[in-house]
């Protein structure tokens, strides 16, 4: 089963897109693991993660159908 | 108290607002630091509002690629003071508002100092420095943080270090360890669309008037991110990262001696 990825501002630019779907991997650590081997730019950059909306650990397990977004530091003002 | 009750009629008027919120707003004091895109509009509504003590801290002057966005300024003011500026708007708008200027570089010393004599401190900065050295220094000094952050055509906000339901998450919870410089684009290399500080500079002003008057729900433990290419509007609830214990400074001592321009290189 997939799951819905969303990122957000300059994550964007590293990953080419708002949006993508990806095979369930388990939990929060598989996750980045799988989403940085897809992007490898995203080894490099600092991120936080929402599951469904709540700030996440690498141990939170994902269900099908969840939706993960990846939120960047904004430094602008 | 007659121009008090006309100039603030339209929110006095408001159900659940009235003369004990408007009197709550006239007694608090607040910083906000950064008079650029974020700290235009803010001290602008802030002031419009009738929050009795304005601080405004900035050390820069005001330059051309300023005037998309940092609508408290003009073509005449060019190369002057932003600070200077900014106080003598604010003080044309309501001079009711008391204004206190800090023409200065934000640091450790100046947030020791003076974070004690306001009621709320509002980030309205554009850089990872000042950033992290003015969230720890609202930990260290318990006092409430509204944070507002744009790129390009996006921008965040959250209310940090008050408490709710137990807990009180600060910006070292979402990020432990400021970006390096060449991590993040800022504004100068990335662009930022006019409207954008503008549309998260009112809404950190909004935060800042209900968490003073107690109105409404406040974004404390929350992120809020807009994005006005897709309208998309995510609201994120936070929690505490153990990490974030190791990062910040344990002491005012360990404050003093952080190198925060250091910390993003």
């Amino acid at each position: 089963m997939q799951i819905e990825v969303l990122f957000f501002g300059q994550l964007t630019d590293k990953v080419g897109c708002h949006r993508t779907m990806i095979a369930n991997p388990g939990n929060i650590a598989a996750f980045k693991e799988a989403i940085e081997t897809a992007y490898p730019l995203l080894k490099h950059a600092k991120y936080m993660v929402a599951l469904n909306n709540k700030m996440v650990s690498d141990d939170n397990t994902i269900q099908n159908l969840d939706k993960i977004a990846l939120m960047p530091p904004f430094s602008g003002g | 108290m007659k121009e008090f009750l006309l100039r603030y009629q339209r929110q006095i008027t408001l159900e659940g607002f009235g003369i004990a919120a408007q009197e709550k707003l006239a007694n608090a004091k607040v910083l906000v630091i950064g008079a650029g895109g974020l700290g235009c509009p803010i001290l602008q509504y802030l002031a419009a509002a009738g929050v009795g003590h304005l601080g405004i801290a900035d050390y820069d002057n005001i330059s051309f690629s300023n005037l998309n966005r940092q609508i408290l300024f003009g073509q005449a003011d060019l190369g002057k003071s932003k600070v200077a500026i900014a106080a003598s708007k604010v003080h044309a708008l309501n001079n009711l508002v008391q204004i206190t200027s800090y023409q200065e570089q934000w640091n450790q010393a100046l947030s020791i100092a003076h974070f004690p004599n306001y009621d709320i401190i509002v980030d309205a900065t554009d850089n990872f420095a000042s950033r992290y050295l003015i969230n720890d220094g609202c930990v260290l000094l318990n006092k409430p943080l509204v944070f507002g952050a744009v790129s390009k055509y996006e921008g965040q906000v959250a209310v940090f270090n008050k408490e709710q339901h137990g807990i009180a998450v600060n910006y070292r919870d979402l990020f432990p360890e400021p970006p390096k410089n060449d991590e993040v684009m800022n504004c100068a290399e990335g662009g930022v669309l006019g409207v954008i500080p503008g549309i998260i500079g009112v809404m950190q002003a909004t935060e800042v008037i209900k968490l003073l008057t107690g109105v409404g729900q406040i974004l404390a433990n929350q992120l809020v991110t807009y994005n006005a290419l897709t309208n998309d509007y995510l609201k994120v609830q936070l929690i505490k990262n153990p990490i974030a214990l190791s990062t910040m400074p344990v002491s005012i001592e360990a404050f003093l001696q952080t190198n925060y321009e250091q910390l993003c290189q």
